[in-house]
């Protein structure tokens, strides 16, 4: 009876021991989840900032007469609408010929590099029906969402453009 | 004697699991602050970034800088009012800055800084061009830039172009 009162005791004495840590633990988890300042903004303006300047871009093709050239924008819907430029080019040639020079001159890639890739999307979503990727200029390889520095912009009623650049979590 | 001898037990006991509850409480202590300081050193590092985000930010509506027409533009600035802001030479104190470059990204052909003569077939506007460091942190933002082309009766030509600034330390 003596000995199983001593086991009693120290078990007793373990379990306090035991609760104390789990206490004092979780009171550092709490203080360390919330001093989490959560993601950085500064990768996502920047994102958003290139998108903005890259939209804006005039074009060599025009629509109507020249010298009213098209934005990038503006080619994107004359694009997806099949139209031509004055110049007798398709507009979908001049956009895809544009988009592709600005995000090479824009960002250099690769696996050693903070950004390891980038995809351009421009996307039709009428107002009834679902929403349509009619081109995607993509150079990125094996990119995880949480990679992703992803910013989505509506250009019309009836259409939006989604970036993203592939940021390199090594460097 | 056989009871001090129990107690002397009980103590050593007692104070085994002190020294082993101090040694586990100072190590996951370490591990907190450590991960404290490098979230501090996160957050300082991406303060400094927003910072020069908002000073190019700023820059850009700037009236020695902005680009005003009836149209609706979105972080534009006027290459033909920066290239005259260069050549007069005036606003290097003007800005409390160590570096200020304007670059246009695309389109462009080879590396060449604009001056009256070669512009626009250039690359870049060093406003203030005193780099101190290789190393210190310097900021970019993309902006459109704006020039008047004369051809075809004149039209306002956006392109691609990224502000560089170094903040004075």
């Amino acid at each position: 009876m003596k000995t199983n009162k001593k086991a009693q005791e120290e078990m007793v004495g373990f379990v306090l021991v035991v609760i104390l840590v789990a206490v004092i633990l979780l009171i550092f988890i709490g203080i360390f989840i919330r001093s989490d300042r959560g993601p950085d903004n500064t990768a996502n303006l920047e994102v958003t900032q290139f998108l903005d300047a890259m939209l804006g871009y005039t074009t060599n093709c025009a629509i109507r007469y020249e010298p009213d050239y098209s934005s990038v924008e503006q080619l994107i819907v004359d694009c997806n609408k099949g139209k031509l430029c004055t110049s007798g080019q398709m507009a979908c040639d001049v956009l895809d010929e544009t988009v592709e020079k600005i995000l090479e001159a824009s960002w250099r890639i690769s696996p050693e590099r903070p950004v390891t890739g980038y995809s351009f999307t421009p996307v039709y979503q009428p107002t009834s029906g679902h929403p349509t990727e009619f081109h995607q200029y993509n150079k990125s390889s094996n990119c995880s969402i949480f990679q992703r520095k992803e910013v989505e912009k509506p250009i019309s009623s009836d259409f939006s453009v989604s970036f993203y650049l592939c940021e390199n979590p090594a460097v | 004697m056989n009871y001090s001898k129990k107690a002397q037990l009980k103590i050593q006991q007692m104070a085994f699991v002190i020294v082993i509850l101090v040694i586990f409480f100072a190590m996951v202590t370490m591990i907190y602050l450590s991960f404290q300081l490098k979230s501090i050193e996160t957050s300082a590092d991406n303060l400094r970034k927003e910072e020069a985000i908002e000073i190019v930010r700023s820059l850009a509506t700037t009236p020695e800088f902005l680009f005003s027409s009836t149209e609706d533009c979105l972080n534009c600035v006027d290459l033909d009012k920066i290239l005259m802001l260069k050549i007069n030479g005036d606003h290097k104190k003007f800005w409390n800055l160590d570096y200020l470059i304007v670059e246009r990204v695309f389109p462009r052909e080879s590396i060449k800084e604009c001056t009256k003569a070669n512009y626009p077939d250039c690359t870049y506007i060093s406003i203030i061009p005193n780099k101190t460091s290789e190393f210190s942190s310097e900021s970019k933002a993309f902006v459109t830039l704006v020039r008047w082309v004369p051809e075809k009766g004149g039209y306002f030509k956006h392109e691609v172009g990224i502000i560089h600034v170094q903040n004075k330390k």
